[in-house]
């Protein structure tokens, strides 16, 4: 064949192009469609246009030629070889877009059908994106910092008793001495200071933390240099980062805060660095500031005050295991020269693992019963299909006859079905994208990473595998209920004999998705009884008439201990006056609050033995009124008094634990307890015993604690609490607080009760969503089996019309049909309930004091199963026995 | 052949453009018998997939002709005008007349 030819070149028509046309043209006019392009082609090129021209035709032939996908007419001759051409020759879009639209057109044709499939598959769907976004954010999206598996939190945890705390700063100046396992270690404390300069001074969330520390994560700041190496150092100048957020806010968006001065308690900090919006990380505060180590804090005392956070970044190459065995030595040797770090380890934990570690587990698991709301879905709409695969049987069996292929028909059946799957995901995925800002706006506010969960396209494939695999499973079904078998006697009657197979796949199907109910209904009523135990936890304290007002002390004018008891003091005095108000006391630690103070301590008359572990407790000082305020009983002794001030002698309160510890059978009043504070050790005389507080939350351990005299050590941030008579004082304490020191902003002011639900607040959010999930469930699995009851007796109308005319009483008619309800319902619930007791199990870590094989719990979801589908079974059969039986017998 | 249909643009287009072609009628020459008589530069395309609704319609027949060595080996697809295709140019024709009878758009050449 001769080619246009221009100075020896041979011009060839763009072979992309050509690949376009032939995938787009039904196989009976692609010879005559190609040829004519070839044709026109060197035409174009051999004239005066030139061979650019004619690779432009070309194209603009190739992208018209789209046309025939969806212009091209497709009746008789032209599907029969159209389909061809999909067959096990070449594929063509034009055969594949054909089976689509004729799919889409035998649809729209049973639009009752399609939007119930449709919709019952967006609903699942639709539940299993949510869940998998959060997922998605929370688990398993990395943290936005480069290298994220070298960054690890480290903390100290007590050997023997296996409690872990913060780090303390001496210690945390040897590990940056001496660890070799680490290229950078930095520390930050949350704290809170206040800003003053706009209309009121309010109070911002700041973490002090090391200068490197930006550095150390890898985080690029949006704008500015971030905190100079010397800053850590006394006398330098004050700087400050702002979050992104803080900037917003505060300086408004056009401008830009580099270099502005900010007034933090009565200083001025400015602003060298701002954080980049999609900055996340542990501790999120308005303001980051450099800390300062003053060489009082690397006193021996000291290396009891274990406060501070600590993450570091792995130095190439090494493990996390490696690391873990390097500190602990580290910790050994310090534990030698050290008496206060003696019995104290070092663990290491994942930056990740640290964030996510409380939600894997429940997320997981909710993730695993979203996914069983879907199979009862799946199940739902595989009964609506085999229910219409009853009336396309015929259509098929004339197909066949005709001398469609099984292959043919098939593919068919496909195209359908996965056009209702990917409509059904689409659908989905719209609906997830809509509801997923109000099911994130429930979720307890611990949860980390909460902004970031969204519909991404993560999400969106999980949806497309999803419904894909989906639509495959639902192709399937026809088959294996026979009607890719059916044959012309099959078109003579539509009667129950020839639906019994079919009928048996229903049955399973239905028991199937009572099963999995049922494990859904036992899962969520395992949880709600939990959440109920946990509720009525004795924490060892009354929380009812409780409120707490919280604050913290600026440094510049309550740098002393006396200006802090001072204040104190003034303002439990003010506040005592209030009418309604029983009782009121500072602590610098409020339990359920999160706050945590793990200090030493140990008897003075015990002595230690070289290489016995140090013990811990949970420190609190307090004023006189407190174990009245928190409603703590006093076993023996006597509480804290005013008599107990700066200059008389040292006093401590212990609590049970301590009690049972040390002098298990003789009354410890009058024993003496050193106690390390922040003033180092001190050797106080125990003047009382109290009972203990679950001060970690209600599903934490008892553990020692220790009360010492507030005016005797003096902390600059204080919790006031006050048992009230059940008014709301907020607004007189705040009118309290700002008489006693106008500059201080206006105090956070809580019922007890508030802080203490959030830690129910998890658990809540879990039995919310798993009894969302079990209601849907059943519901879902009652739809199904009302259609299948419904289906069974309109198929068996005329032979109860038969029963009836010769003499059944409607009873026995009604005991039969529903018979087989509750049995399958039975078949079900027995399978439901095994599975369930292995499946629980695993449910054990969620579960508070509930076994999972708790009988009380069986038993309700046993007859509720049963009563609902009783329900569900006898409206359709109460139909049946309605029937006339000339009408019935019409049927036939 | 269904009565009463009416005939789509393009459709009356090709078939014109069959009607004036003397001779070997094929997707090519019908495209460029459109170009050069009306120079609307139609696509090859739709000049194929309206022949194949109006072969639906009975209004033309085709038949495949031999391979020939020019065009890369490929044979030819042929179209014919059938009768019941004059008959619905006609019906056209006769429709477009009535409706422009009477009607003075100022327009150059009047449309007889």
């Amino acid at each position: 064949m001769t080619r246009p030819n221009r100075g020896g070149q041979t011009f060839h028509p763009p072979a992309l192009a050509r690949w376009v046309v032939r995938l787009c043209v039904p196989s009976d006019v692609r010879d005559g469609v190609l040829g004519d392009l070839e044709e026109g082609f060197e035409r174009i090129a051999a004239s005066r246009d030139g061979s650019q021209a004619a690779r432009r035709w070309y194209w603009k032939q190739a992208i018209e030629s789209v046309r025939f996908l969806y212009q091209y007419p497709h009746r008789s001759g032209r599907t029969a070889r159209a389909t061809e051409a999909f067959g096990l020759g070449r594929p063509s879009l034009f055969g594949l877009v054909l089976e689509l639209r004729l799919a889409a057109r035998a649809l729209a044709r049973r639009p009752l059908y399609a939007t119930l499939v449709i919709g019952t598959l967006a609903l699942g769907l639709g539940a299993n994106a949510a869940i998998f976004s959060f997922v998605n954010a929370i688990l398993f999206r990395s943290l936005p910092f480069p290298n994220p598996d070298q960054l690890v939190i480290l903390q100290e945890r007590h050997i023997e008793q296996g409690n872990v705390a913060g780090v303390a700063p001496p210690t945390f100046a040897d590990w940056k001495d001496q660890s070799r396992a680490f290229s950078d270690l930095a520390a930050f404390v949350p704290d809170a200071f206040v800003l003053t300069g706009g209309l009121t001074p309010e109070q911002v969330s700041v973490a002090t933390a090391s200068p490197n520390i930006f550095r150390l994560l890898g985080t690029r700041l949006r704008s500015g240099q971030g905190f100079p190496p010397d800053a850590e150092y006394e006398g330098g100048e004050r700087v400050v980062v702002t979050s992104a957020g803080f900037a917003r806010r505060w300086f408004g968006e056009e401008e830009d805060p580099l270099s502005r001065t900010l007034t933090l308690n009565d200083e001025q900090f400015r602003v060298v660095g701002i954080l980049p919006d999609d900055f996340r990380f542990l501790v999120q505060p308005d303001l980051w500031v450099p800390m300062h180590i003053a060489s009082g804090s690397l006193s021996e005392g000291m290396r009891g005050a274990r406060y501070m956070s600590v993450v570091g970044r792995l130095a190439s190459d090494v493990t996390v295991a490696a690391a873990t065995e390097d500190m602990s030595l580290l910790a050994r040797s310090l534990g030698e020269v050290h008496p206060n770090n003696r019995g104290w380890d070092v663990t290491l934990t994942g930056l990740h693992d640290f964030v996510t570690t409380d939600v894997r587990r429940p997320m997981l698991i909710i993730l695993v019963a979203v996914i069983f709301v879907l199979l009862i879905a799946i199940g739902n709409t595989t009964n609506l299909i085999l229910t219409r695969s009853t009336e396309a049987r015929r259509d098929w069996a004339v197909r066949k006859a005709l001398g469609a292929s099984t292959w043919q028909l098939l593919r068919a059946s496909l195209a359908e079905h996965l056009l209702l799957a990917a409509s059904g995901g689409a659908l989905a995925v719209i609906l997830t994208t809509w509801a997923l800002p109000p099911i994130v706006g429930l979720a307890p506010a611990g949860m980390p990473r909460l902004e970031d969960v969204r519909v991404d396209l993560t999400v969106i494939a999980y949806v497309t595998i999803i419904s894909l695999a989906v639509g495959l499973v639902m192709s399937a079904m026809p088959w294996i209920s026979g009607a890719v078998h059916g044959s012309l006697e099959s078109l003579a009657g539509r009667n129950a004999a020839s639906a019994a197979p079919r009928n048996r796949l229903r049955h399973t199907l239905i028991a199937g998705e009572v099963a999995i109910s049922v494990v859904l209904v036992i899962g969520a009523g395992l949880l709600t009884r939990s959440f109920w135990e946990l509720r009525n936890v004795d924490p060892g304290f009354d929380p009812r008439g409780l409120s707490v007002v919280r604050m913290s002390l600026p440094n510049e004018r309550y740098q002393t201990p006396v200006q802090r008891s001072t204040f104190a003091e003034e303002l439990t005095a003010r506040l005592a006056s209030l009418t309604g108000v029983k009782a009121v006391s500072p602590t610098n630690n409020l339990p359920f609050s999160g706050s945590r103070f793990a200090f030493g301590f140990y008897p003075d008359d015990a002595s230690l033995a070289d290489g016995q572990p140090q013990p811990s407790a949970e420190f609190h000082a307090v004023g006189p009124g407190y174990f009245q305020a928190m409603g703590i009983p006093l076993r023996s002794g006597r509480p804290i008094a005013k008599a107990d001030g700066e200059g008389s002698a040292p006093a401590v309160v212990i609590n049970d634990v301590i009690a049972r510890m040390y002098w298990p059978d003789t009354d410890p009043v009058g024993e003496r307890l050193t106690v390390i504070s922040q003033t180092g050790p001190v050797s106080r005389e125990i003047i009382g015993v109290v009972g203990s507080v679950k001060h970690g939350g209600p599903s934490s351990d008892w553990i020692p604690e220790v009360y010492v005299p507030f005016a005797q050590d003096a902390w600059s941030f204080m919790t006031i609490v006050l048992r009230t008579d059940g008014t709301d004082l907020t607004a007189e304490a705040r009118a309290i607080v700002a008489s006693v020191d106008p500059t201080l902003p206006a105090p956070s002011v809580q019922p007890m009760t508030e802080v203490a639900a959030q830690w129910f607040a998890p658990l809540r959010f879990q039995m919310v969503l798993a009894g969302a999930f079990a209601v849907f469930a059943l519901s879902l699995a009652c739809v199904g089996l009302y259609g299948v009851i419904s289906y069974i007796v309109h198929l068996r109308t005329a032979e109860i019309g038969i029963r009836m005319a010769l003499g059944a009483q409607r009873g026995d008619v009604f005991r039969s049909v529903v018979g087989t309800g509750v049995m399958v319902t039975g078949v079900g619930l027995v399978v439901g309930i095994a599975a369930a007791m292995m499946i629980t199990r695993g449910l054990e870590s969620l579960l508070f004091e509930i076994v999972p094989a708790d009988p009380l719990t069986y038993a309700s979801v046993a007859l509720l199963v049963l009563g609902v589908a009783f329900a569900a079974s006898a409206l359709p059969t109460r139909r049946a026995t309605r029937i006339d039986p000339v009408i019935a017998l019409r049927e036939l | 052949m269904t009565k009463g249909t009416y005939l789509a643009e393009f459709e009356q287009v090709v078939l014109l453009a069959l009607a004036r072609i003397d001779g070997d009628a094929y997707g090519m020459t019908i495209y460029d018998e459109i170009l050069s008589t009306t120079g609307r530069e139609s696509s090859i395309p739709s000049v194929y997939v309206t022949l194949a609704r109006i072969e639906e319609k009975g209004y033309v027949s085709s038949h495949t002709g031999n391979p020939t060595a020019k065009r890369g080996g490929r044979a030819k697809k042929y179209y014919r005008l059938e009768a019941s295709g004059t008959e619905a140019l006609r019906r056209s024709r006769t429709l477009m007349d009535q409706l422009w009878n009477g009607v003075d758009l100022g327009l150059q050449e009047p449309h007889s």
